[in-house]
């Protein structure tokens, strides 16, 4: 049987719940992941997630293979990103709390926990539409074409977006490009 | 070293750091396509969305039009059979049943006028 994408659609498009399932576990993690890189905390990421999956399972009768199942999913996905209203605070680094680690390269592991740490907050401290253009740009591999499709945007508005977002950046983790 | 070539490399260095960073996996991401998938399991799925008369399509593609040799073989008895009863002339009553009998009508009531100014008949 033919189990591509497109194949599990048809059968998802006539109401098939197995093709369903199969797709979501395929599709599931990387739009997980696009997600929680977007929103930047897990609870908002796995509701995006979901929704989108139920948009897959409610919209299968009336979608069109114009372009590959996972183009589409990776729209939705940032779409629903983006229409998010409310962002949920980042933890705070005392609140973290301490956690003794006694291995013999913890403080090189604590280094880079924090560098990543610093990272994710200087992410997430981008705005929406800025934060989107970097994730699809470095996480997917997309071309400015592709995310200017995804953002229905311009080209050149996504080349603006991506300067700004870098100059912020650079701003923000200066210390740790330059170490 | 100049300014342009300092700048390229820190530009560098932060598209390296950004593609490191986002490709990474973050932690709990097994443990939360497993919520995700758990969560749809757990309730029916919505009624799907369908535009009206959006199954005519599937439903004429779905069609067998290929006649089955059954049905071909008594729609060629049926022609041969109807081709028989009329070479020997067996429906001859159906034909006379059928036949327009011209009534003896009177006639009398069918008048040409003639023309009242210049008394011109038809």
């Amino acid at each position: 049987m033919d189990d591509s994408d497109e194949a599990l659609m048809a059968r998802i498009a006539r109401g098939d719940e197995p093709a369903f399932r199969e797709l979501a576990r395929r599709h599931l993690p990387s739009a997980l992941a696009l997600a929680r890189r977007i929103t930047g905390n897990a609870a908002d990421a796995e509701d995006v997630a979901q929704d989108a999956l139920l948009r897959v399972w409610t919209n299968a009768p009336r979608w069109q293979p114009l372009a590959s199942f996972r183009t589409w999913l990776t729209r939705v996905v940032v779409n629903l990103c983006l229409d998010r209203k409310r962002r949920a605070p980042w933890v705070a680094l005392e609140a973290a709390g301490d956690i003794v680690d006694t291995a013999p390269d913890a403080r090189a592991r604590m280094e880079a926990g924090e560098t990543d740490r610093r990272i994710d907050d200087a992410i997430a401290a981008l705005p929406a539409r800025q934060r989107a253009a970097i994730v699809l740009t470095y996480r997917e591999g997309l071309s400015n074409a592709d995310t200017a499709a995804m953002l229905d945007t311009s080209v050149s508005a996504i080349e603006t977006l991506l300067v700004r977002a870098k100059q912020n950046l650079r701003r923000s983790l200066g210390d740790i490009i330059e170490k | 070293m100049n300014e342009d070539h300092i700048q390229s490399k820190l530009d560098a260095k932060l598209d390296a750091m950004l593609t490191g960073h986002l490709r990474q996996q973050a932690d709990g991401e097994d443990a939360s396509a497993a919520r995700v998938l758990a969560a749809l399991a757990a309730r029916p799925l919505p009624r799907q969305h369908r535009r009206a008369w959006s199954f005519w399509p599937n439903v004429l593609l779905d069609w067998d039009f290929t006649p089955a040799w059954p049905r071909v073989a008594m729609l060629a008895g049926c022609a041969a059979l109807g081709f028989l009863i009329g070479l020997a002339g067996l429906d001859g009553q159906f034909d006379d049943a059928s036949a327009t009998t011209v009534a003896a009508a009177d006639l009398s009531s069918i008048v040409f006028e003639s023309e009242p100014l210049t008394g011109l008949r038809p």
